[in-house]
């Protein structure tokens, strides 16, 4: 029988979130013996289709092929049952367990059985010598080990399985110089045994160094594969990035920037916010930029107080202060749209009403709390008009409603607490098409009354359609502020990149 | 073709039918404590001729109002996402609190000393309630822990301040004669005892808070999702405090009614079950154990269902160990009958 030419083969697979179309006829094939890189904007599908691939999901239609054989992948046992492996920034791994425990954890089954500890010690150190880490040492709980060789324990884990298809999420996001160099080295010698090695990355430099072939996604969709020898990092950029914007988001009348309402100055809070500035002007929609991890919300959390910030300062109207909470930036008119909106946004098992009032609730009370009913109908009414819910009963419950709707519900209750400032967090995560515009044109509208407005996104499309300006972010730190006439998919990914 | 077309109205009657069925089946389950408390109440009805006596029933209230108070007070800390262990204990210290205060400190002696006692009752509830309130709210403690081992705290001091001796107070006295008439006496007009007045205040009270005013609504909030209203701008952690501090209390006013009803306090009180009959009234009553879900006419139901089981077993003359697995098995009824229900909706 001819030996097939492919370890792993994906063809034609597609796959949507209530009705988002995340992957849209996309192809995959990686050889043995082939570090293969991803390459894709956030959001352009890398990440669903190894979640397809490892079996976290399901596609809706498609092939995959593994060593020329179709296999269909229900879970993620399959997945590792077909050799398929997925190392992904948060580790899998049960940090007290010791590193031996770990690398064989699906051998222990629900069996009244005396382990041989010595026989498993050995294996354990057997597998970290095959790999080059025979100094790690089998016993040690995995939580005292760096996150390097926590990184090693789980490819062990992977290869004691006999993985065949290793997949490596963003692997050196959190590695130093040295770490990445060592973890290079083992992931060229798992080349050469013959592992197909699927690498995601946004580092263009790494890609370079060590992939074979790049195959690139924009939108959900395939674009090309390509050797990387063959490839430019200029024309691979090029190649993730471009499309016509124009059309899809809102006109907006040319709004007056007024003065400086919040100035952020070398703002530091933990390891995801190092060095962070820029400056908000009433009447403007200014975007923070940036890949994902790039400490973006990280900053707003520590601005707000709701995380602690170490290092920095925040003026409100030219006069210096220190948010302590979310409420201390209500009572100063700073409202905050969290990005996750099913379990920070909105209280799905309450009424929409009571949503909607939520952070103004001192508005609709009378003496000792007591609630007015009747006017807080009326105001919760006139919200819901404002922002567009469509609902007949402000009375159910918040899960009742669509995803867009639902957002707007949270951003009704901002807008009812009197905000001014607006800071928005992904305001279109998770959201359709449709709603998205409407969201767009309420963001527009907003503006136009003079509210500052923050927007966070990952999409550069939304930023770059959106924003008057953007401020980049990059490894925590804002790399760069590009103004409107600027914007350009390129200019933001230079920054993003650092390229 | 005809037989199709002949199918197809009574096709959608059935469909209708059927909808008003299962919106029926959905009420049924939603409001299972309600259904349970009218089977509970014929058959009781039938089973014992006494059960619908003016006497019997007045005993009831009697009997049930201190359960009353602390399963308002639980109610409103499982509101918030929470539980309290320690309601027991804040109960048989509130009540040793007023005997305390009258005899061996020998305010019965003073005009003002009942007053002063029975304020102090309260006081001592809504302070073991603050400690726990502020535990769990302020400093991030897991309440179940927090109330487990106030439960043990209340406990001790209920010994230490009794040295393990009952109380026993001198009827004699005015100011316990007060006290005593108060727990054992019932208005001259309808014959309802007077804690029972106390207990509908209360419920009035609870009820209107939390349903009516902005507090109430925000306890609800909290336990609802406690990280998105912190970021709506609400101080989340000051409603969970006043949950636990208000329980305390109500705890407090409870143990006022225990010490009036014997004219004694002892510190055994402590192993009375307010824990276990609050936490199954809130439950029964449609309350979710992960929080803002709950309200109180739905508690005050829980409580009498609860009631009259135990009554019923009582006329039946049914033995106290058998009467626990009963209860038990009442409230796993109804938390299965929930947690289907929730199922359902989902």
């Amino acid at each position: 029988m001819e030996k097939p030419e492919y370890a792993v083969e994906m063809k034609g697979i597609y796959k949507s979130f209530e009705g988002v179309h995340a992957l849209t006829d996309v192809q995959l094939s990686v050889r043995p013996g082939e570090i293969h890189a991803l390459m894709g904007e956030n959001g352009a599908g890398k990440s669903t289709l190894i979640k397809v691939l490892s079996g976290a999901h399901q596609a809706d239609a498609g092939e995959i092929f593994i060593k020329g054989e179709k296999v269909d992948i229900k879970n993620t046992k399959d997945g590792n049952d077909n050799g398929v492996s997925v190392i992904y920034q948060e580790f899998a791994l049960v940090p007290h367990l010791s590193v031996a425990e770990n690398i064989f954890i699906d051998e222990f089954g629900f069996q009244i059985k005396r382990i041989n500890w010595i026989r498993l010690h050995r294996r354990a150190k057997e597998a970290l010598e095959a790999v080059g880490f025979g100094d790690i040492d089998p016993r040690t709980p995995v939580r005292e080990l760096s996150v390097a060789y926590q990184q090693v324990v789980e490819i062990c884990k992977a290869l004691t399985r006999n993985a065949e298809i290793l997949v490596l999420d963003e692997p050196t996001a959190v590695l130093t110089n040295k770490e990445v160099d060592k973890l290079f080295a083992l992931i060229l010698d798992l080349k050469k045994s013959g592992v197909a090695i699927i690498y995601i990355s946004h580092r263009l430099e790494e890609i370079f160094r060590i992939s074979d072939r790049i195959t690139v996604f924009k939108d959900g969709k395939y674009v090309d594969t390509v050797n990387t020898a063959d490839m430019q990092p200029k024309s691979l950029v090029s190649m993730m990035i471009g499309r016509d914007l124009a059309s899809f988001f809102p006109q907006r009348t040319e709004s007056k920037f007024g003065d400086v309402v919040l100035k952020v100055e070398n703002v530091s809070a933990g390891r995801m916010v190092q060095d962070v500035s820029f400056e908000l002007r009433a009447g403007e929609v200014l975007g923070l930029s940036g890949l994902v991890g790039a400490g973006r919300t990280e900053t707003i959390r520590a601005i707000l107080g709701v995380d602690k910030m170490e290092r920095g300062k925040v003026s409100l109207y030219g006069k210096e202060i220190r948010l302590k909470s979310a409420k201390d930036a209500f009572d100063r008119g700073i409202g905050f749209l969290p990005e996750d909106r099913k379990n920070q946004g909105v209280l799905l098992r309450m009424p929409i009403k009571y949503n909607i009032t939520l952070s103004s609730i001192k508005k609709i009370s009378a003496f000792f709390g007591w609630l007015l009913q009747k006017a807080e109908t009326v105001f919760a009414l006139d919200m819901q008009e404002k922002v567009g819910i469509k609902t007949d009963n402000l009375q159910h419950n918040v899960n009742s409603l669509s995803g867009g709707n639902q957002q707007k519900v949270a951003i009704a209750r901002i807008l009812a607490s009197d905000s001014t400032i607006l800071i928005l967090d992904e305001p279109t995560r998770g959201v359709d098409v449709g709603a998205k515009m409407e969201i767009f044109k309420l963001v527009n509208e907003l503006v136009y009354q003079n509210y500052a407005i923050l927007m966070i996104s990952s999409e550069m499309i939304e930023i770059i359609g959106m924003c008057d300006r953007a401020v980049v972010f990059r490894e925590g730190k804002s790399v760069g502020v590009v103004n409107k006439a600027d914007m350009t998919e390129e200019t933001l990914i230079h920054y993003a990149m650092g390229i | 073709m005809p037989m199709l077309t002949n199918a197809d109205p009574s096709g959608s009657m059935r469909e209708g039918n059927l909808e008003t069925s299962r919106r029926f089946v959905r009420l049924l389950f939603k409001y299972n404590a309600i259904v349970l408390l009218v089977l509970m109440f014929i058959v009781a009805t039938i089973i014992s001729d006494v059960f619908l006596s003016p006497e019997n029933m007045v005993n009831i209230l009697r009997q049930q109002s201190a359960f009353m108070l602390v399963a308002l007070g639980m109610l409103l800390v499982m509101l918030t996402g929470g539980i309290d262990l320690s309601v027991s204990s804040m109960v048989a210290v509130s009540s040793i609190i007023v005997c305390y205060c009258l005899k061996p400190m020998g305010l019965q002696n003073q005009s003002w000393g009942l007053l002063v006692s029975v304020i102090m009752a309260v006081v001592f509830g809504f302070a073991l309630g603050s400690v726990n309130g502020l535990l769990v709210a302020y400093l991030n403690m897991p309440a179940f822990i927090v109330t487990l081992a106030m439960m043990y705290a209340g406990k001790g001091l209920a010994f230490i301040i009794t040295d393990a001796n009952t109380i026993l107070l001198d009827q004699a006295v005015p100011a316990v004669s007060v006290l005593v008439g108060f727990a054992t006496g019932a208005d001259p007009l309808f014959h309802i005892p007077y804690p029972a007045y106390v207990m509908f205040a209360l419920i009035v009270v609870i009820g209107l808070v939390l349903h009516y005013t902005a507090f109430g609504r925000l306890i609800t909030a909290v336990g609802s999702n406690e990280t998105a209203v912190q970021l709506a701008g609400v101080n989340s952690k000051k409603y969970k405090y006043w949950a636990y501090a208000i329980c305390g209390a109500l705890c407090g006013v409870a143990g006022i009614i225990l010490a009036a009803r014997t004219g004694s306090a002892t510190a055994l009180s402590t192993s009375v079950s307010y824990d276990m009959t609050s936490i199954a009234a809130v439950v029964i009553g449609g309350a979710s154990l992960k929080g803002g879900e709950g309200n109180v006419p739905m508690t005050v139901v829980g409580i009498f269902v609860l009631a009259i089981i135990g009554n019923i077993m009582n006329l039946v003359s049914l033995g106290v160990y058998p009467q626990l697995v009963v209860k038990a098995l009442i409230i796993i009824l109804a938390v299965l009958l929930k947690s289907i229900s929730s199922k359902a909706t989902e």
